[in-house]
């Protein structure tokens, strides 16, 4: 699942970047979030190529005009998919007045123009723009709930920025939906260990408030590196009382997340992989069932190993004789 | 199936590849009808971009002061 939420959040993106809805392109997300962003990455370097030599003559014309009139123009005729595109050519081309332009665009008019930035420019331009002027715009994609598009900002943004968004950005669940959409596990490890320990527990402990939060939490949790799994999983399993608990697992049965929860277990401390072993939902046999059927599909068993050691004498033997038909079926 | 534009001669998972690169390791992974789809949706985008670029510049060159139109043009149109 983990998985798919990204590729999902690439597959968006590549749509965005074709100009067609999502569900036209649907057929390709079994191509996997790396792929699909190698192919994004692609057509739109070549969307923006192609118009190189129109934006340097557009860039060209920025001595004649005005920061203010710049802003003014755009905001009233240039529609969002040609100022995205010609954005980044022009800022790498007058660094100096990016920031001029930007503090006199309204943030609906930048939310509405990000989809359409060249990655390759954001990646040079982000470090030169003062966070005061981009989290107005975070905060209207957050409350477009357009969190693929704003994810897609924290691949680029330097580590002060992400600490200024971070504090800016009210919305906290929005951020967690944000953040579990980060492509590069690499990155995700190095934005939750950037940002202090006790904003980040705001942030995940947001999981609880909706089966889409907890599947974007879970997704995020299982992404990390292990003892940052085992922090956060902490705090988040801390938060719940016993009805909680059964709660958040039968959500992430109900929502496809079982593997998430699976690796999650795997890392967090031994209470918290009691308290999951003695739920009553999770000692029902078709619960049991389910967690076998997603460890041996991934081949993912610790987790499903340590819960077991702690499970009824016979479920824990039902997890043992599962777990050694599946190994046995794939050497 | 042959590739909506270019060589007709050429398969559309080939006609893609010359168009985004050998390097992109996801064509391998389309069939000739996905890769014939996607050469049409890449060509559509191209074609919309390139409509939007131009209604906007003609706009644009209209709503600059007036002195500054003539350099304009000339800067944008030759």
């Amino acid at each position: 699942m983990s998985g798919d939420l990204v590729s999902r959040a690439q597959l968006v993106m590549l749509a965005e970047t074709l100009g067609v809805p999502a569900e036209r392109i649907r057929h390709l997300e079994r191509l996997g979030a790396d792929h699909l962003r190698g192919l994004r990455e692609r057509i739109s370097d070549q969307l923006f190529d192609e118009q190189a030599a129109i934006f340097a003559r557009m860039s060209r014309l920025a001595p004649l005009v005005p920061n203010g009139l710049v802003a003014k123009v755009s905001q009233a005729i240039v529609p969002p998919l040609v100022a995205g595109r010609a954005a980044g050519a022009l800022g790498v081309d007058h660094p100096g007045r990016a920031k001029g332009v930007l503090a006199d665009l309204s943030p609906r008019y930048m939310a509405d123009c990000a989809p359409f930035l060249d990655q390759r420019t954001v990646a040079v331009l982000a470090p030169n723009i003062p966070p005061e002027l981009l989290i107005p715009a975070a905060n209207e994609l957050m409350r477009r709930k357009a969190y693929v598009t704003a994810s897609w900002f924290l691949d680029y943004a330097t580590p002060e920025a992400l600490l200024d968004l971070e504090a800016g950005i009210p919305d906290k669940a929005g951020l967690l939906h944000t953040t579990s959409l980060v492509q590069s596990a690499e990155r995700l490890n190095q934005i939750i260990r950037l940002l202090p320990t006790d904003r980040v527990a705001v942030i995940v402990r947001t999981a609880i408030g909706s089966p889409e939060l907890l599947t974007a939490g879970l997704s995020l949790l299982a992404r990390l590196d292990p003892e940052l799994t085992a922090d956060l999983g902490d705090l988040l399993f801390e938060e719940l009382d016993g009805a909680g608990l059964t709660e958040v697992l039968r959500t992430a049965v109900g929502q496809g997340a079982v593997l998430e929860l699976l690796v999650v277990a795997a890392s967090v401390r031994e209470d918290a992989v009691r308290r999951i072993a003695a739920d009553p939902y999770v000692t029902e046999l078709d619960t049991v069932d389910r967690f076998l059927a997603e460890a041996a599909e991934h081949d993912e068993w610790d987790g499903l190993s340590r819960v077991a050691e702690h499970l009824p004498a016979e479920l824990a033997a039902r997890v043992a004789e599962g777990a050694a038909r599946a190994r046995a079926k794939a050497s | 199936m042959r590739s909506p534009k270019g060589d007709p001669k050429v398969d559309a998972r080939t006609a893609l590849r010359q168009r985004l690169g050998d390097d992109v390791d996801a064509l391998a992974l389309l069939s000739e009808q996905e890769s014939a789809e996607l050469l049409g949706l890449i060509d559509e985008a191209r074609a919309v971009q390139r409509k939007a670029l131009d209604a906007s510049i003609g706009e644009v060159l209209g709503r600059l002061p007036r002195l500054a139109r003539g350099p304009a043009r000339r800067i944008m149109f030759g």
